[in-house]
């Protein structure tokens, strides 16, 4: 190949890979590969080793730079105190989740991600709980891994009484 | 110039000036973002709004939203969203601060989290001063940013569950 059909086409292939056709490629890969990644996270977290050790699910996260806004006080938790809170509340609540009506946004660095977890399990020494919480997660691919950097989970409260509704039927 | 020569040169041009464009372009669309939010909050904070809670809707984008709100039920769709956003403001006029903002943007997707401090009276004459948590996930669409989710919540109180809404709950904030 003579060297300037060779930059022409390198050119050309630049170009092509900005186009709305591949865009909507790389988006729909981004996708499958979120979708991917949080079937194996609903698998893990329904393990029993992640009973016995919550913290094996810290590697979905980016522990550095988390956010959480979690269903209860406080208001947020960031690095140590996130992970710290994570195995706490696990601990605590040891339950079965599955995750409902995944709605994902995605390209090739950033997605976010709604959906419900729908908890159901007996809190330790109590009260048996069936839970189902809105959650959005926000994720960040780095060295060519998907990690959550923010997740949002929330219990809707009853718009009378400001209480939480622990079941609630769709 | 000769052609092989010229087209050497352009080669050269677009390969060193793409990275740059990348890291710019980033640090451009925050800025985008933040001019976005200092709108949208402007927008929500004016008498305007208050007659019309319908002039906050340009920011999102009605057709594909998802909200996740403080109340139930679960969640709003295109076909509830709007009959909730109107009823829910007209309720409680509300004064409203953006706080605390992480930004991340790519493209054409960005989130956002962040903290509203919203105080007010109701209708019925109860005094309220609240912080609620907010995720939003947008797209630029037709060159504009929509949000296209909106999660709102506020935690729960560990002992009673249920949410804190009143004037006190500014002595449990977590700072």
């Amino acid at each position: 190949m003579k060297p300037v059909m060779f930059i022409f086409l390198t050119i050309a292939s630049i170009a092509l890979g900005a186009s709305p056709a591949a865009r909507a490629e790389s988006d729909r890969v981004a996708r499958a590969e979120v979708e991917h990644f949080y079937a194996d996270y609903e698998r893990l977290l329904n393990t029993d080793e992640f009973l016995r050790d919550p913290a094996i699910v810290l590697p979905f996260f980016d522990e550095k730079n988390m956010r959480l806004f979690d269903a209860m006080e406080p208001e947020q938790l960031t690095g140590k105190d996130f992970s710290k809170h994570w195995i706490d509340i696990t601990l605590a609540f040891p339950t079965k989740v599955t995750f409902l009506r995944m709605n994902i946004h995605a390209d090739d660095k950033l997605a976010f991600v709604s959906y419900i977890q729908h908890f159901v399990g007996r809190q330790k020494n109590g009260p048996f709980f069936d839970m189902r919480t809105p959650t959005t997660d926000c994720l960040i691919k780095s060295d060519g891994k998907w990690r959550i950097v923010h997740q949002h989970a929330s219990q809707p409260v009853d718009d009378a009484t400001l209480a939480a509704v622990m079941v609630e039927k769709p | 110039m000769k052609r092989g020569a010229f087209i050497l040169w352009a080669a050269a041009g677009f390969s060193v000036a793409a990275p740059v464009a990348w890291a710019d372009s980033s640090h451009y669309e925050d800025q985008e973002l933040m001019n976005f939010y200092a709108n949208f909050e402007k927008a929500l904070d004016s008498d305007a709004f208050l007659k019309d809670p319908s002039i906050a809707f340009p920011f999102f984008d009605e057709k594909s939203i998802r909200l996740f709100d403080l109340t139930l039920p679960e969640e709003f769709t295109a076909a509830t969203f709007r009959g909730h956003f109107i009823k829910a403001r007209m309720e409680v006029p509300e004064k409203i601060d953006f706080l605390d903002f992480n930004i991340h943007a790519n493209g054409n997707l960005a989130f956002v989290s962040y903290i509203q401090h919203v105080t007010g009276t109701s209708k019925s004459g109860a005094t309220f001063n609240v912080r609620l948590r907010a995720t939003d996930g947008l797209e630029k669409i037709k060159g504009r940013w929509r949000i296209v989710h909106e999660h709102i919540s506020i935690p729960l109180d560990d002992a009673t569950m249920a949410a804190q809404m009143t004037e006190k709950q500014p002595d449990r904030i977590t700072k």
